[in-house]
């Protein structure tokens, strides 16, 4: 007979079942207590608040959708970017398709040094842009939002990045929740991966895209601590976004803009249903790179910048604060947690790891698929979708290991050494006047 | 013209005689045939070129190729560039030469024919004049000229406000191989009237109105706002509207990324403007891409544009070069007649009857002298014959295309006629003047009343 079936399953299924559920808890407790609960429970739970809501839901939404059509407000869409040129046909295609129609599309070229300017100016004038706008010095990602936004006309304004696409009615669906609480300040739409078949790294990344974002973030709107309106498919209110400056120079641009429409008293909020497709880093090294920018504007805009959201002052909301509070604590306490609970196991359970890992291994992987079926209740790719099923296992050393690696580096990076000033995604004539002046 | 009066005088040198004159009142038509040159003593240049346009329109060849000379050393280059030279006291002797040389050459060419249309008079006139002058035609920047432009004496036959048909006439002659142009300039014309005295002008994308304000963009590092330099404006100072800091330092504090255009009239801002071209002349506005844009070359008379000079226009015939016997080469206006019979003949009975014809690209033969070009013309149309049908005719139309007569011919012999033409000719040709890609099409047409042979 082979030995482990022989030999080793049964040691091991005897070293949990007489462990019992106290040693069961005493190792996963990092795994059951925030994990499982956060990403497995609080998702079955939001489901089914949805399925429970949901004539109510669709009434309320043909109401908007109604009061939007009626209303009809002008909207203007902007896309701020360097070296775009490439993806901007595509773009504007994608954007003649759209079942909403009464907008303007504004490009801002922020000082590119390929044939941009050129196939910004050629679109224009064949009358495919409201607007070309160019930078002929780079000023980074948020003085180009806000040359766009200084020059907008529109009532609404949508955020997007150049190298996405989207859906038909993902526009229109973008602009619904306006009209169903007139103290939504801000929208963010449902980005997921457009190439996913590719290689590994983009089927891992089109997990996590739906994990964090198609269902994280349906949670955290539905809890009303939704924190962060991705800058890929975003959209505003047009006298909000002024009365805060804009955007202010990033990275992370697109969650600093999100925390100050909440700290003005707006509303945040997810549309699933807005669907936004982008291309993603074709590999790992790529995909660290991108990952140390994003993590790094964790500490510096959450820990830092808006760290008043953690103390009593004038503005103070529970919800502000619960939302920041969850960003922090889910990334970076735990993750701080998870590097003291490696030592734990070590210490005190060097000779049970041959029982442990595995076990792990199994919670991961069996959580995860559990959260791919709450995704697929709530998708409208089911089919596509399944394709990435196989590849759940290989989430664990993605997610567990690759992406905690970088996560740790990144916030060791800025926490100590300010890194995000010295990114080269930004001039450093904004770079070091943004760090001298503290934001 | 029956009388040219008002004589100033009559000059002899040697043998020559040089008529002087004022004006063209009352100056008697013999008098002038009889002189070896005028000389315009006028010293107003618009009668000047009145004269010279008057005389040059006439229709023999001993008034219009007449040496004329002027006398006033005050008048402007370009109009003494349009004659045969000033005349003075120390260059007598070389105007005299130069009218004998002159007068030699008009011997030896053919008046115009009078069916000639208005477009093959000038043309023919002019490489008269240039063959007879020995020159090149030339031409010379001028701010009288509608298209900046004079061409010597073409421009003279041609009013001004007609440049679309001297820009034709060069064209055609360079197309069929009579002149050998060299690019010296291009020139943008109005759209309307050719008019080469252009006002560009920005305006706006939107309203199309010219007045726009450039306004300066400013780009605040610290807080990233950006936006025209009138939003920071507060009385002398800069000051950030979105964090309420002063700018003090360019470079340090903020920098001027670009500018954008603030359109008066509709309010429009926008970084593109339109750029437009507003005729001087006859106040269009064209858009850029409307406006006509025309080559300005130097021309060189090529041996065939040489031949047309001397001899004037004539269909080439395939039966004065000699041939080995061979019928089913023929003359262009005995193919005509055979072609008009099968017009005929196909109306009567459905045949597929069709029309071949290969053109050559660049009139590759008109720099050669008459014996090459015969031997390869006859060269050529013996390599068609001996690929084509004992009731197939081919002729030449010109030096620059065959056309072939096939009736009643199968739609698979056509394409392998025209594989077979297309590798023989090219090979012929190409070998021959080491040209690649000599051929500009061979096509084949059924034949049918409304073919227009005389386009091909």
């Amino acid at each position: 007979m082979n030995p482990i079936i022989e030999n080793i399953l049964p040691e091991y299924l005897c070293y949990w079942y007489y462990g019992g559920l106290g040693k069961f808890m005493r190792i996963f407790w990092h795994f059951m207590v925030f994990e499982f609960t956060r990403y497995v429970i609080i998702d079955f739970v939001v489901i089914f608040y949805f399925w429970l809501m949901r004539k109510e839901r669709k009434r309320k939404w043909e109401a908007a959708r109604r009061q939007l059509f009626t209303e009809n407000p002008f909207v203007s869409i902007i896309v701020p970017g360097k070296n775009e040129g490439k993806h901007l046909f595509k773009l504007v295609k994608s954007l003649n398709e759209q079942t909403y129609q009464n907008c303007e599309l504004i490009i801002v070229d922020d000082g590119s040094d390929d044939q941009t300017p050129l196939i910004g100016s050629s679109l224009l004038r064949n009358g495919m842009l409201t607007k070309f706008l160019r930078n002929d010095m780079r000023g980074g990602k948020a003085s180009a939002a806000n040359l766009a936004l200084r020059y907008s006309t529109g009532k609404y304004v949508v955020h997007l990045d150049a190298d996405c696409s989207f859906d038909r009615d993902a526009i229109e669906r973008v602009l619904i929740p306006f009209y169903l609480d007139p103290n939504i300040g801000g929208i963010g739409g449902n980005v997921k991966v457009r190439d996913f078949e590719d290689n590994l790294a983009s089927r891992l990344q089109a997990i996590e895209y739906l994990k964090t974002i198609s269902m994280g973030r349906v949670v955290t709107s539905t809890l009303r601590v939704y924190k962060i309106i991705s800058g890929a498919f975003g959209a505003f209110k047009m006298d909000a976004v002024r009365a805060i400056g804009g955007w202010d120079i990033g990275p992370g641009l697109d969650g600093d803009i999100t925390v100050k429409l909440r700290k003005s008293g707006y509303r945040i909020y997810f549309e699933p249903t807005a669907i936004c497709l982008t291309s993603v880093p074709a590999n790992f090294k790529i995909l660290k790179k991108q990952r140390l920018r994003w993590d790094k504007s964790i500490i510096r805009f959450r820990v830092r910048k808006h760290n008043d959201l953690f103390t009593p002052y004038k503005e103070f909301k529970w919800g502000n604060f619960f939302a920041v509070f969850e960003n922090v604590f889910y990334n970076v306490v735990l993750d701080i947690a998870w590097w003291l609970y490696l030592i734990d196991l070590l210490l005190n359970y060097s000779g049970a790891l041959k029982f442990i890992i595995p076990m792990n291994i199994t919670l991961y992987v069996v959580s995860g698929y559990a959260q791919m079926i709450a995704i697929h209740l709530m998708s409208e790719r089911k089919e596509e979708e399944l394709k990435l099923w196989p590849y759940v296992p290989l989430m664990v050393l993605y997610t567990g290991v690759f992406l905690r690696l970088v996560r740790t580096r990144a916030y060791i990076d800025e926490f100590f050494f300010r890194k995000s000033y010295d990114d080269p995604w930004n001039p450093v004539k904004s770079s070091s006047q943004a760090k001298a002046s503290g934001f | 013209m029956d009388q040219f009066n008002h004589i100033t005088s009559e000059a002899r040198f040697d043998d020559q005689q040089f008529l002087h004159v004022v004006s063209l009142e009352q100056l008697k038509e013999r008098e002038l045939f009889d002189a070896d040159a005028m000389v315009i003593e006028a010293t107003d240049e618009k009668v000047i070129r009145a004269m010279l346009r008057q005389i040059r329109g006439m229709r023999f060849k001993n008034f219009y190729l007449k040496p004329i000379f002027v006398s006033d050393e005050g008048l402007s280059p370009e109009l003494v560039q349009q004659t045969d030279g000033l005349l003075s006291f120390e260059r007598i002797q070389a105007c005299m030469q130069r009218s004998a040389a002159i007068g030699r050459r008009i011997r030896e060419v053919r008046t115009i024919n009078n069916r000639y249309s208005f477009k093959e008079a000038a043309l023919v006139k002019t490489l008269q004049y240039l063959y007879t002058r020995e020159v090149d035609l030339q031409p010379f920047r001028s701010r009288e000229a509608k298209i900046g432009y004079v061409f010597p004496y073409l421009s003279s036959l041609i009013e001004d406000r007609e440049v679309p048909i001297l820009l034709d006439i060069l064209k055609k002659a360079e197309e069929e191989g009579w002149l050998e142009g060299e690019l010296i300039d291009r020139v943008n014309l109005c759209k309307d009237c050719y008019g080469g005295y252009l006002n560009f002008r920005e305006s706006c994308p939107k309203c199309h109105s010219i007045d726009l304000v450039a306004v300066e963009l400013i780009h605040h590092f610290r807080c990233a706002h950006i936006g025209p330099a009138s939003d920071f404006e507060r009385g002398d100072k800069l000051i950030c509207p979105k964090c309420d800091k002063e700018l003090r330092h360019i470079g340090i504090d903020y920098d001027k990324p670009s500018e954008i255009y603030h359109c008066n009239s509709c309010g429009h801002e926008s970084q593109e403007t339109t750029m437009k071209a507003k005729c001087v002349d006859c106040g269009t506005v064209n858009e850029l891409q409307h406006l006509q844009t025309r080559a300005i070359k130097n021309y060189q008379v090529t041996a065939f544009g040489r031949d047309l000079a001397i001899g004037g226009f004539k269909k080439f015939d395939p039966q004065e070069v000699p041939l080995q016997q061979d019928q089913r080469i023929l003359a262009y206006e005995v193919w005509h007649i055979f072609y008009q019979h099968e017009l005929q003949r196909i109306q009567l009975r459905k045949l597929n009857s069709y029309l071949g014809a290969l053109r050559l690209k660049e009139a590759p033969l008109a720099h050669l002298d008459q014996t090459t070009r015969e031997k390869i013309m006859r060269e050529s149309l013996l390599t068609i014959s001996h690929y084509i049908r004992p009731v197939d005719s081919v002729t030449a139309r010109d030096l620059n295309t065959f056309l072939l007569l096939l009736p009643e011919i199968k739609a698979k012999d056509i394409k392998v006629l025209h594989e077979i033409l297309d590798y023989n000719i090219q090979k012929l040709l190409g070998d021959n003047l080491g040209i690649a890609g000599i051929i500009e099409y061979i096509e084949f047409f059924p034949v049918g009343a409304e073919l227009n042979i005389e386009q091909l």
